[in-house]
């Protein structure tokens, strides 16, 4: 268990990425397999969101450093600034992720009904389970950049989501309108990221 | 102009970002409008590159290297990254253009207002 | 298109695409890697739709092979990820070892191909991925826009 609260926050991140990857394997054998893969995924999100949120509220923040020889060694021997991807969750992102696990869950369960009359396949679930590892991402990272490329991540899955009945022109023209928007926006906070990076390099011209 | 030669690729990015502005906010046919998020997304990537140079610097290559300090290579990998994103974003607007051409019959902006908004 | 473009496009496909995997195995010492790999293979892919036809080259490059090589290349991409997950997640737990596992020395070097250790396979994997994904985008666009006229 104490393994599991370690290696959570990323979990929390990974496991929908795995499960939409692996879901147009799964759909090959039947419909109802799929349906319960995805379920199942997404209440394992949201039980390792409960005990993360348990743990931070008696132990205080969690550091998660991707590819280092333990998950909290942020700064290596003979380094002096914290180097790789760091994903730190505190108490304002363990709050937004207890809300986007549950809404996710609940938006999963009733879409099962829903989807048995629509021919998208099993399109629907993998832009689903793309858009909660975005969100999930943009809530615990640690650094602006990565905020910026899970935010795109959760834009264009999220406008795909709203296109996604092209037999209705309403439909493809604003799942358009949105892209364009949301792409605009993002170029520009792009833009913001690197002039907040400026004055921070030493530079000798 | 006040300032080294080294301000030039700072002046590009301004030309790139205010042509693209331009573009974005005042054509009808959608294809241009698509055209002009590319040309932002452009200035942008040159902006970032821009910020890591070093003076007299050579090329984050180790393989077979001369002497002299490097530029920065994060820079360089965080362009990579959002080129990636530019290709999957522009890929998308396109593949949306093309349904709504197969319903309306006409890319022109003033007539895709059924939404009224 | 003309017997000319034919033949060229036909003689160029080759080099084309030895060049894209060049890119892609040499991501590690020279610049370029999995991501401008692939699009030069997808760029050749799109040669071929624009000299013979997008209906000639469906019939043998269909749409849900492009899908099945695309989710295999996913699928190795976070498996591999997922393999170091004793130490962190995407720990490197291939150096050292016999598959891609040789030590680079510090400084200038003439390159190894064979260091890297885990990454090196990350990076054929998403060559994988970008060809297949940016061949099927470009094939289906050609043929949505190709029935219409």
């Amino acid at each position: 268990m104490d393994t599991l609260v370690a290696h959570s926050a990323v979990l929390i991140i990974a496991i929908p990425l795995l499960a939409a990857f692996l879901t147009p394997l799964i759909s090959r054998a039947s419909e109802k397999a799929r349906d319960i893969f995805v379920i199942t995924s997404l209440a394992f999100v949201e039980f390792l969101v409960i005990i993360l949120a348990k743990d931070i509220y008696l132990n205080g923040i969690h550091i998660y450093t991707l590819g280092a020889s333990s998950p909290t060694l942020t700064i290596p021997e003979h380094y002096m600034v914290p180097v790789r991807i760091i994903l730190e969750v505190d108490a304002m992102s363990i709050f937004m992720g207890i809300i986007s696990a549950t809404v996710s869950l609940a938006a999963a369960i009733y879409s099962l009904s829903f989807m048995k009359r629509e021919t998208g396949g099993d399109r629907f679930y993998i832009l689903l389970l793309l858009l909660v590892a975005g969100m999930l991402g943009l809530e615990f990272t640690g650094d602006m950049f990565n905020m910026f490329v899970f935010l795109e991540i959760l834009s264009i899955s999220g406008a795909a989501l709203a296109a996604f009945r092209t037999r209705f022109a309403d439909a493809v023209e604003g799942g358009f309108k949105y892209i364009v928007i949301s792409a605009v926006g993002a170029l520009v906070i792009l833009f913001a990221v690197g002039i907040f990076y400026a004055p921070n390099i030493i530079c000798s011209t | 102009m006040t300032g080294s030669i080294f301000n030039i690729p700072f002046l590009a990015v301004a030309a790139l970002i205010g042509i693209a502005l331009y573009i974005i906010i005042s054509q009808r046919n959608l294809i241009k409008l698509v055209m002009g998020i590319t040309i932002l997304e452009s200035g942008v990537n040159l902006f970032l590159i821009t910020l890591g140079y070093r003076a007299a610097g050579i090329t984050p290559i180790y393989t077979h290297a001369p002497e002299g300090v490097m530029v920065l290579p994060v820079p360089q990998a965080l362009t990579l990254t959002s080129i990636v994103i530019g290709v999957a974003t522009t890929a998308l607007m396109l593949s949306m253009l093309v349904l709504t051409y197969r319903h309306t019959g006409d890319i022109d902006s003033e007539k895709s207002r059924r939404m009224k908004g | 298109m003309s017997k000319i473009v034919r033949t060229i496009s036909n003689l160029l496909i080759l080099f084309i695409l030895t060049f894209g995997l060049y890119v892609i195995m040499h991501g590690h010492m020279t610049p370029g890697g999995g991501f401008p790999g692939g699009a030069v293979v997808a760029s050749g892919i799109a040669l071929l739709i624009v000299a013979f036809g997008s209906h000639h080259v469906q019939k043998t490059l269909k749409e849900h092979h492009f899908a099945i090589l695309k989710s295999s290349g996913l699928l190795i991409f976070i498996g591999l990820a997922f393999g170091g997950i004793g130490a962190a997640f995407f720990y490197n737990f291939l150096v050292g070892s016999p598959i891609f596992g040789h030590i680079p020395p510090y400084g200038p070097n003439p390159g190894d191909v064979w260091t890297g250790g885990s990454s090196t396979i990350m990076n054929i994997a998403v060559g994988i991925i970008v060809s297949a994904g940016l061949s099927a985008i470009v094939l289906v666009m050609a043929l949505a826009t190709g029935k219409e006229r």
